[in-house]
């Protein structure tokens, strides 16, 4: 014992030391003192270095070359070179839940940055509580004149952050409601094939359903149709059977809904209209026949591309960008025609194909009340755009492959905002450039980038290439191909929620659980779709009807 | 005492890192209970957030969701407990009966084994054996019988949730009771075999009563924490169409607090679990004190 006991003492004072130093808190908020604004324009740089601490989700694929991280990229260096700002980011964490779980935390501890993005029930928490700096002054004095272009280019969007006629927050905008209906894509080499031995054109729910069916007994897909258990993906497909509907699994509590007018006026979600009744009908029928898989109820998303992938499925219902998940891996594995395509989706009879669109301005980048030197983030925010979104970027190619390549155009996140009409004007001049060849007039860098991604894979065959072909570089068929034709013909229908959550909404604890249960159980038949009443008035019950009636006051006629 | 404490000081002092943890992990956080007495915004903070008294805990009460979860934990937390304690017991007692000590060991190491897996991997490793193609079904289709939708039927989803636990855990069980069978006197066989009993009327005559004290003890202490069925497992293998029957008070919480944001519900749900978790531990301390003179304190 006595031998040992000097060695345990040091290791017991040794460990007690580094629980001490390990509990030490780190400060989330830079400490140092007002810097003078420069006289002159939004891109005049400090003459004394700003510090600015943020946290940010990590955008899935976001990539640096070599030794470059999140703290030192071509972006930092560009804020520290062209501003004399320095960017620290206190905490990362994955896009998604993860980063809202932990954003939840910090505000809960109060470990709060200078500047971070948060959605519109955090902003509202942050701004009763007063712990956000009026940004009215810096907005209207530092930043570009682009920026401030903005609120003209999406009128309403900046009304979501003015509180009082005071500026809380800078909304982040969107890339333009193109980009917000949903497709449906389909296996290239499959549906091509299908096309060869004379099958139609997917038009009709009859016809998809006879290529799904196609699939299973030609292509050895194990089922029709990939789909997973939050329902997100089964609800993108709604509008098939005339039917617009959310996102159920947005998380308990935060599952989202797509509200719209019914015959009367009053403004339902799209579960409660009736048109719902027939989407459950078909989705039911669909797992009797085996398109969904039996096993549906248990496979998440990541299960679900993992199918699609392997040649388990062939068919997804998904977003515009769907061309940067599964299409590299199937090409990779099955050749190169494998990639998915999008088409607009089949209907049934007497439906016609609307797209749906959401307000997606759902980001606020806000600041903190003791944030000394607000105007920095003002001018980080206009020269991102600068470099992003702008004619006289005058960017050399290695500048615009640093600054775009490997996702990094969101590596400045949250000192970036949006040019909400971005995809619309980068598709026509895409578009165009692909079909004349001449590139003059691809005047951003994303328009540049999107062109030569698409270039590519159309030259190269370089599977990087597939997101933006897929997205707008294939010409005829592509995600914004058929959502332009939805937008030219005027078919789009607007989520009458069009702004912030109604306030009520944060009293009210949504019971999409219900719905997920419920719509789980009809299509795998535990239950019957006449059962689908009763758990709509169940869910009406638990707090639905709270928040019909609030979108309602607030968003109704 | 003094005397004693100035002899062991030193093992007194290699206790402070211990303490230290415990004061700061699980101390600390303890006043953030006042959010279950809370509208609590995280913004405001503890000190800024308004009171509302029980309203919390009448709100959960009032709520379907919550008694369903609640039942379910107790049904499916009572039913592991169960299975648990049976389980190991019979395959102590089978185990026992082989001769062959080097088989013997093969034996509990296998079933050992699968106690260190955690639930993450073994979820993927379920899911995988259970589905609709999986090895169990793709069985049980050679004799014309199934599918069995193990994971997404409500019905099944519990007993699926009990019996792959009390697989995972029930050689740690087995491990238990065979030491205590083990430890009883060979005199007490060799007594019975004077008086004629065979080896069934051996098991049921002295093994069996003699385990009984650490059978009754394994229940009990189990019992104290009938709350807690099982977040790990549950949460990686259930779904939507088995909340009906699969969701627990756990996970329940992670929805409701930290995934919805909603601090003061899933502070007030844990609270109450653990003011539950309390009493049951001390009414299951003062049987096994009674029952088998096991005492912490």
């Amino acid at each position: 014992m006595k031998k040992l006991f000097v060695p345990l003492m040091m290791l017991t004072l040794l460990l007690t030391l580094m629980m001490v130093t390990g509990c030490r808190n780190q400060s989330t908020r830079s400490t140092r003192d007002a810097v003078p604004v420069p006289a002159g324009g939004w891109d005049t740089p400090f003459e004394t270095t700003v510090n600015i601490t943020a946290v940010r989700d990590v955008t899935a694929g976001l990539l640096f070359d070599g030794d470059d991280t999140l703290d030192d990229n071509p972006w930092t260096r560009l804020f520290q070179d062209r501003l004399n700002i320095e960017v620290e980011y206190v905490w990362t964490m994955p896009a998604g839940a993860e980063y809202t779980d932990r954003l939840n935390m910090a505000i809960a501890s109060g470990e709060i940055p200078d500047v971070l993005d948060v959605g519109f029930i955090q902003f509202r928490q942050l701004l009763e509580a007063g712990l956000l700096l009026d940004l009215t002054h810096y907005y209207h004095n530092y930043t570009s004149e682009r920026i401030r272009s903005f609120a003209d280019r999406s009128p309403g969007t900046l009304d979501t952050v003015t509180v009082d006629g005071r500026i809380m927050g800078i909304p982040n905008y969107y890339f333009g409601v193109i980009d917000q209906p949903r497709t449906m894509w389909l296996r290239n080499d499959w549906y091509q094939e299908w096309r060869a031995e004379g099958g139609p054109e997917l038009l009709t729910v009859a016809q998809f359903e006879d290529f799904m069916r196609w699939t299973m007994d030609e292509k050895g897909a194990e089922y029709g149709i990939a789909l997973e258990n939050l329902l997100t993906w089964l609800f993108y497909t709604g509008p098939m059977f005339g039917v617009y509907l959310g996102n159920p699994g947005g998380g308990f509590g935060a599952g989202t809904h797509f509200w719209y007018p019914d015959a009367t006026g009053r403004i339902l979600p799209g579960e409660a209209h009736p048109e719902f009744i027939t989407a459950l009908t078909y989705w039911a029928r669909w797992f009797e026949e085996g398109f969904i898989s039996s096993d549906f109820a248990a496979i998440d998303s990541a299960r679900g591309e993992e199918d699609i992938v392997a040649g388990r499925v062939g068919t997804q219902p998904w977003l515009q960008w769907n061309g940067w998940v599964n299409s590299p891996h199937l090409v990779s594995l099955w050749g190169d025609d494998a990639y998915q395509i999008p088409i607009n989706f089949p209907t049934i009879p007497g439906v016609e194909l609307m797209g749906q669109a959401n307000f997606a301005s759902g980001t606020i980048t806000v600041v903190h009340r003791d944030f000394q030197n607000p105007a920095a983030l003002m001018k980080m925010i206009s020269l991102a755009d600068e470099i992003l979104f702008c004619l006289d970027s005058e960017l050399t190619d290695e500048e615009f492959h640093d600054f775009t390549a490997g996702r990094r155009e969101w590596a400045p996140v949250p000192f970036r905002i949006t040019d909400p009409q971005t995809d619309i004007l980068q598709y026509q001049h895409v578009v165009e450039a692909l079909r004349t060849g001449d590139t003059s007039r691809l005047y951003t860098a994303g328009m540049q980038l999107k062109h030569n991604e698409s270039r590519a894979w159309m030259d190269d065959r370089d599977p990087s290439g597939l997101g933006s072909y897929l997205q707008m570089g294939r010409i005829a068929g592509s995600a914004y191909s058929a959502n332009w034709e939805l937008i030219e013909r005027g078919a789009l229908i607007r989520n009458s929620l069009w702004g912030p959550p109604p306030v009520e909404f944060n009293d009210i604890i949504n019971p999409s659980d219900i719905i997920l249960t419920g719509v789980t159980q009809i299509i795998i038949g535990v239950r019957p779709v006449s059962d689908w009443p009763s758990i709509l008035a169940e869910w009406y019950a638990a707090g639905g009807q709270a928040m019909e009636d609030a979108v309602n006051l607030h968003f109704g006629q | 005492m003094l005397r004693q404490l100035k002899k062991e000081w030193p093992l007194h002092v290699l206790l402070i890192p211990g303490l230290i943890i415990t004061a700061i992990f699980s101390y600390g956080p303890i006043y953030g209970l006042i959010m279950a007495f809370q509208d609590f915004s995280p913004a405001h903070g503890f000190w800024g957030s308004p009171w509302v008294g029980l309203d919390n805990f009448r709100w959960i009460f009032s709520e379907a969701q919550f008694q369903r979860a609640l039942f379910n934990t107790f049904f499916i937390s009572l039913m592991k407990i169960f299975f648990g304690v049976v389980t190991p017991v019979v395959f102590a007692l089978l185990l026992n009966e082989i001769r062959l000590s080097s088989v013997k060991r093969v034996f509990q190491t296998i079933i050992y084994i699968p106690n260190f897996i955690s639930w993450v991997i073994l979820a993927g490793i379920f899911m995988t054996i259970l589905g609709s193609r999986g090895i169990v079904n793709t069985t049980i289709g050679l004799f014309g019988l199934g599918p069995v939708d193990f994971l997404t039927d409500p019905g099944n989803f519990p007993w699926t949730m009990i019996w792959t636990d009390v697989w995972r855990r029930f050689g740690f069980g087995t491990v238990v009771y065979l030491a205590t069978i083990v430890s009883i006197d060979p005199g007490l066989y060799e007594s019975a075999v004077m008086d004629g009993a065979g080896r069934w009327k051996q098991t049921i005559k002295v093994t069996l009563p003699l385990m009984t004290p650490i059978i009754i003890l394994m229940s009990v202490l189990a019992l104290g924490n009938v709350l807690d069925a099982g977040f790990d497992q549950i949460f990686n293998l259930y779904s939507p169409s088995v909340f009906e029957t699969g969701d627990i008070i756990q996970t329940y919480v992670f929805r409701v607090g930290l995934h919805g944001a909603n601090f003061e519900i899933g502070a007030a749900v844990g609270f109450f679990n653990s003011v539950v978790s309390l009493i049951l531990m001390l009414i299951a301390l003062s049987v096994a004190y009674k029952v088998a003179n096991y005492k912490v304190f």
